[in-house]
């Protein structure tokens, strides 16, 4: 019994999760009062996995990343324009091994716009986030352009506090022009735990 | 501060620092994609890594490898083993001549030569030889036009013995500097011999020297590096396909430490310099030669037209790939063949082989 409880809880929160950027912000609808006002600013803390997913030539034809799971945190700081919107910037740090023992290091520094659901006392931010990506693998040092798309899962523990789950694709561009058949874009997942502080 | 101030702040902090940073790359080197795509598995066979290897030879069936202890391994694969060495002693040089495998020792614990020692093989029985000193410190064996070269170190100076093909001792070489006096400086030992098909050559320190078995003269050739260290030495014959004829030397300038591969053949020609010290060579193909070097892995130069071509752009042949770090960053202190069997053997990163010209290498 307890097992089909806990069962039930999690597809529930997998479906609040995953569906809540496809509805409308029904808090709004429902009159209810505005979480954030213009000016406020937060903060977030993030650490968690960094899962290499595939590489892609700009050619379209896919192979291994051939690098292991690694470790990521961020930092993230930006200000509320309303009660949905919100604009900020992040650095985020991650690190992984490649099947050769070398580290492989990104540094990427993205502009950030979200928008926000609210679904008291959740709250499902929908972002995206683009900028550029610092990057070392053995001798080899480049700063290429990344996008970062994804959604984090909040739950308010009082106004200033929320902890909650982020899934961020990071899909960064590589292009080569001394030999363009070297092109590629490395396909990544992110999934970090997160610790937001609004004043 | 309003929001548009707040946006437009970050927007040219992120373009100031992307503008910045954007030209920090490495064009020579492989983007990081392509590099981790291309990527494969370094297969490791049980060598400690972290060991000097300073020679490697081909006994019958096995592989020998001299790292202060001597290790064996089949041909065919299978685990190193260490093998019998006299007591309390450490190799300090390996080679196979008249099938048998001959070595030079010091003593462990205080760094005393132990002279030359030879055995058979496989079953393993050392004996010293008593033809020179056999408290010589024994530096390098080689063999050049079926002669073993014996470069040793005794009180300090170097001296030089070759043995015959049928293994018979054929006395002390002469080794005179440029005033025609026997070599008096310490350290000074002859580090590496070629054979043109008339002249043997020796570098040490230095010195360049050429002659007759058992009797050199320092070389005076037109135009040859002056006021560099010599360090290994290749001689190809030439021929369709084959690198160009003349004799291959590593140099190294230590006012402006760098390194240089110079070539002779009537004229002496030098390549671009390139911060780094040569050491050995190995002609890895008919038309590739490679160089080890002291802190940067090995570079690969191919040609079979001329040495211009051999020599360009030779900053860019540096090898291996990037990712295999400890070799890239690595002393190369020479390389062994066997067939399509090419070892590197490595200060303080033990031994590698390739199977295939370099593209991939393992670790043994």
């Amino acid at each position: 019994m307890l097992i089909r409880k806990g069962k039930t809880a999690i597809l529930l929160t997998l479906l609040l999760v995953l569906c809540a950027p496809l509805l409308p912000a029904q808090d709004e609808e429902a009159g209810s009062v505005a979480i954030y006002s213009a000016g406020q600013v937060s903060l977030s803390l993030n650490a968690g996995m960094f899962i290499p997913l595939f590489l892609q030539s700009f050619q379209g034809d896919y192979s291994e990343p051939n690098l292991k799971l690694g470790g990521l945190g961020s930092l993230m700081v930006g200000m509320h324009l309303d009660n949905n919107w919100f604009l900020g910037a992040e650095v985020s740090g991650m690190f992984a091994k490649d099947i050769r023992e070398n580290l492989m290091l990104m540094v990427p520094i993205t502009l950030k716009g979200a928008y926000f659901f609210h679904f008291f006392p959740f709250e499902i931010p929908v972002y995206l986030g683009a900028g550029m990506n610092l990057m070392k693998l053995a001798e080899q040092r480049q700063i290429d352009f990344i996008l970062k798309p994804g959604f984090s899962s909040y739950w308010k523990y009082s106004s200033a506090w929320a902890f909650g789950l982020n899934f961020v694709y990071w899909l960064d561009f590589q292009p080569w022009k001394e030999d363009p058949d070297k092109a590629r874009m490395g396909n990544f997942l992110e999934i970090s735990l997160s610790a937001k502080y609004t004043w | 501060m309003s929001y548009k101030k707040y946006t437009l702040m970050l927007l040219l902090l992120l373009g100031c620092v992307l503008i910045v940073l954007s030209g920090c790359r490495d064009a020579d080197l492989d983007p990081i994609y392509y590099t981790l795509e291309n990527e494969e598995e370094i297969v490791d066979r049980g060598l400690d890594n972290e060991i000097s290897v300073t020679h490697v030879v081909t006994g019958g069936s096995d592989y020998y490898a001299a790292a202060g202890v001597i290790h064996k391994r089949p041909v065919a694969g299978g685990d190193w083993t260490k093998i019998a060495t006299p007591a309390d002693s450490l190799c300090t040089a390996l080679a196979v001549h008249n099938g048998e495998l001959y070595a030079g020792f010091v003593n462990r614990s205080n760094g005393a030569g132990l002279g030359l020692w030879k055995t058979a093989f496989p079953a393993i029985s050392w004996t010293q030889l008593s033809d020179f000193a056999t408290s010589a410190e024994v530096v390098m064996l080689k063999e050049a036009n079926s002669l073993l070269f014996v470069s040793t170190l005794e009180s300090l100076k170097g001296k030089l013995y070759t043995y015959s093909l049928a293994g018979v001792y054929q006395g002390a070489s002469t080794l005179p500097d440029a005033a025609g006096e026997p070599f008096s400086y310490d350290q000074v030992f002859v580090r590496d011999v070629a054979y043109d098909g008339s002249d043997y050559w020796l570098v040490a320190a230095t010195y360049l020297l050429t002659g007759g078995a058992g009797s050199f003269t320092v070389a005076a050739t037109a135009g040859q590096p002056s006021g560099v260290e010599f360090w290994g030495l290749h001689y190809a014959a030439g021929g369709a396909g084959n690198l160009p004829a003349g004799l291959y030397v590593s140099t190294y300038d230590a006012s402006e430490s760098d390194g240089r591969i110079a070539h002779y053949d009537v004229t002496w020609t030098s390549s671009a310099a390139v911060s780094t010290t040569f050491t050995e060579f190995l002609a890895a193909a008919n038309d590739r030669l490679w160089v080890g070097t002291q802190d940067s892995g090995y570079y690969d130069l191919t040609s079979s037209t001329d040495v211009a071509t051999l020599f360009a752009d030779i900053a860019d042949q540096r090898q291996p790939d990037n990712t295999i770090a400890d070799l890239y960053n690595g002393s190369v202190l020479r390389f062994a063949q066997d067939g399509g069997t090419i070892f590197a053997c490595t200060s303080l990163a033990g031994l590698w082989t390739t199977n295939n010209l370099g593209a991939d290498w393992d670790r043994e």
